[in-house]
């Protein structure tokens, strides 16, 4: 399969439409340069041939639904196989001063309102899946929040994959600008039915402003047969804080870079993550937070799972400009390999410039807890059950930073049944 | 109620039980005391079913069940419970949830359905007061930033709620300062009970002032090799092992 060839074909950019020249400047820049390889820092640990390689539709299985969190009443844009399901969205209870719309309506009506994230992508020195995205997207969301303005109940924006898919890529883009003194809470929901083996690639810009609170939820439950590549970036403002929470489960092979710019005083960044490779998965986020002016801070914590030949990868690098004085920065990054063939790659890179920060780093990568599996077996709880409680347990501080009490609540469920999938027998190597 | 024969266990191919017998019947409180490195930790692991231990000869009847053939969670099933010397965190896990998994695992075990979530919270709440512990430990994960003192509480609260029938308390004395002695063996005294017998482990006669046993046992060298009423705990307090291990030499 020629994936450029694919993709050109289905996605080829309007010369008609806005952001044309743009547009397809970028896709030729993409298509010059070709996939990453394992050579480049990147991608050391993720191999893209899964990108260019054929899907088992028969084998591509669900993650445990997530579909019950549309059904919460708040605002939402649905949107399945890439084409807005009307019947299933809703914005009709919208606060004053904050504005929904499709991208495919900007494009129509505004296009100027997503003119930065638009500069910003095709230009050259963009991610290669980014790039991409802002080259080929046709449909997504474009969120603003005026000053003060406020949206309480999440704002759920899924992209739900079937089998039934006729195109194989889909390109979810979200653009969410939140004003001075605004509060948003997001929900960016990723899903694929059993047999889906979509190619999903998909952008996320967020624009924090002064002062303003974003809290933005990111659960990927592709199907098993999906890739699924995401760029999503953060850009805060003076005593902007933003939470973002990557929930990551899904897809053969799924990738995740978050880009982090605090970039005036005061400004403060959460970034939340879980990840759970099983068997045939391959799971990596790259996250990067750049601490680009005095006083801000950040808070990152990972937690990763393995379970049958998953493999994981965590990257986190934190840089700390010259003139970032005064800054706190705080990493950590815990993984759990459930089976003896899996495998959790970390790899926290601070690189600080300035002299007076506060900055600490830890990366575990370890085993179920034998001492512990003990404990509660004597207890009299069955083993698949103490394994299970145990996983549960290890997750549990990331879970609880999710404020949206439906999304914390599946996630229990699924955490709570996870590890009852059977762990492979033990390989016995001989001596 | 429990039947050692002849039980022979190594660790890692080192010898460390050598041919222990013991019998417990049942309503009665035996303690096992001995040296450091005389085995009486392994025996505590080796009755709850730690893993690590090899049993390379004897039996161990539990009310006629040969215990060793069963897992963990089957020997508390049965009513087996061990107090740690060591309780072990859990973060994540709160305490009474935790709690609620093994009260439903055992009645599991003995076909009894799953306990009413109301009654059970009453019940644990009950049990907390007369054991002096806080409710608020019960919401938070499981030993984890309890004290030396409140991880032993909480072992003993754990017993008097899944009621075994045998208790094995491994040094549950150890780093407990006086008070925290008394309110610990006080828990024990409320459950002692005719049908209930405990197996309790410890260095120090001291704990025996307050958990007053039975019959004492001596363990060296991996065998028991005196047995006696209370008082020979205290005259191993005055003349210490020695005496002991010179007449089995």
């Amino acid at each position: 399969m020629d994936w450029l060839a694919a993709l050109s074909r289905e996605f080829a950019p309007d010369a008609a439409a806005p952001y044309a020249e743009l547009r397809q400047a970028a896709l030729r820049r993409v298509g010059a340069r070709g996939l990453p390889t394992p050579r480049e820092e990147a991608w050391k640990y993720t191999d893209l041939k899964p990108y260019d390689g054929a899907a088992d539709a028969a084998r591509s299985q669900a993650q445990p639904s997530p579909l019950a969190l549309l059904e919460t009443g708040g605002p939402q844009l649905v949107f399945v196989d890439g084409v807005l399901d009307a019947a299933r969205s809703s914005l009709s209870a919208l606060p004053a001063g904050v504005r929904v719309r499709t991208l495919s309506q900007v494009l129509r009506e505004e296009p100027d309102a997503i003119a930065q994230a638009m500069a910003r992508y095709t230009a050259e020195d963009a991610q290669i899946f980014a790039a991409l995205n802002a080259a080929c997207a046709r449909d997504g969301a474009v969120v603003e929040l005026a000053a003060g303005a406020t949206l309480a109940q999440p704002l759920v924006v899924a992209f739900l994959n079937t089998a039934a898919a006729t195109r194989l890529f889909t390109l979810p883009l979200v653009v969410v600008k939140a004003g001075a003194q605004s509060a948003l809470s997001l929900l960016e929901l990723h899903y694929g039915a059993a047999g889906a083996t979509n190619h999903s690639n998909a952008l996320c810009d967020i624009e924090a402003d002064t002062g303003s609170r974003v809290e933005h939820y990111r659960l990927q439950a592709e199907a098993s047969g999906a890739v699924h590549i995401g760029n999503l970036r953060l850009g805060i403002g003076r005593d902007a804080r933003v939470a973002s929470h990557s929930l990551a489960f899904g897809g053969r092979l799924a990738r995740l870079d978050i880009n982090a710019e605090l970039t005036a005083p005061g400004g403060e960044v959460v970034l939340n993550g879980l990840f759970q490779a099983g068997a045939g998965q391959h799971i990596d986020h790259q996250t990067r937070i750049d601490h680009a002016a005095p006083h801000t801070t950040s808070h990152e914590l990972y937690k990763g799972l393995a379970g049958g030949d998953g493999r994981g990868v965590f990257r986190g690098q934190v840089l700390v400009r010259k003139r970032a004085q005064k800054i706190a920065a705080r990493q950590a990054s815990h993984n759990l390999l459930l089976s003896p063939l899996a495998e959790i790659d970390t790899k926290p890179e601070l690189e600080i410039y300035a002299d007076d920060v506060t900055c600490a780093h830890g990366a575990t990568v370890g085993q179920l807890d034998d001492t512990a599996l003990f404990y509660l077996r004597s207890r009299g709880i069955a083993e698949a059950e103490a394994r299970a409680l145990l996983v549960f347990g290890f997750t549990q501080e990331v879970v609880e930073q999710v404020a949206f009490e439906p999304l914390r609540n599946w996630l229990a469920e699924t955490l709570a049944g996870s590890a009852d999938v059977p762990l492979p027998e033990r390989v016995e190597v001989a001596s | 109620m429990l039947q050692i024969e002849n039980l022979q266990v190594e660790v890692d191919g080192k010898p460390i039980l050598r041919g222990l017998n013991l019998d417990v019947p049942a309503g009665q409180v035996h303690a096992i005391m001995g040296p450091n490195g005389s085995g009486k930790s392994t025996l505590a692991h080796v009755l709850a079913g730690k893993p690590g231990y090899t049993v390379t000869g004897g039996s161990v009847h539990f009310n006629g069940r040969d215990l060793l053939a069963l897992s963990p969670e089957e020997r508390a099933g049965e009513g087996v419970f061990l107090a740690f010397q060591y309780p072990v965190e859990i973060p994540g896990v709160n305490n009474v949830y935790m709690l609620k998994a093994a009260l439903n695992g055992i009645r599991k075990h003995r076909g009894l359905p799953e306990i009413n979530a109301v009654e059970f919270l009453q019940q644990v709440k009950a049990k907390t007061a007369a054991l002096g512990l806080k409710e608020s430990l019960l919401n938070r994960p499981v030993n984890q930033g309890f004290s030396g003192g409140e991880k032993k509480r909480n072992e003993i609260f754990q017993m008097s709620v899944l009621e075994p029938q045998l208790a094995v308390l491994d040094e549950t004395d150890s780093g407990l300062d006086i008070d925290a002695l008394r309110i610990v063996a006080e828990g024990v005294n409320q459950l002692r009970d005719p049908a209930r017998s405990f197996l309790v482990v410890t260095h120090y006669q001291r704990l025996l002032d307050y958990i007053v046993p039975d019959v004492v046992h001596v363990l060296a060298q991996g065998r028991i090799i005196k047995s006696g009423p209370r008082e020979l705990a205290l005259e191993l307090e005055a003349r210490g092992y020695d005496w002991l291990l010179q007449a089995v030499a």
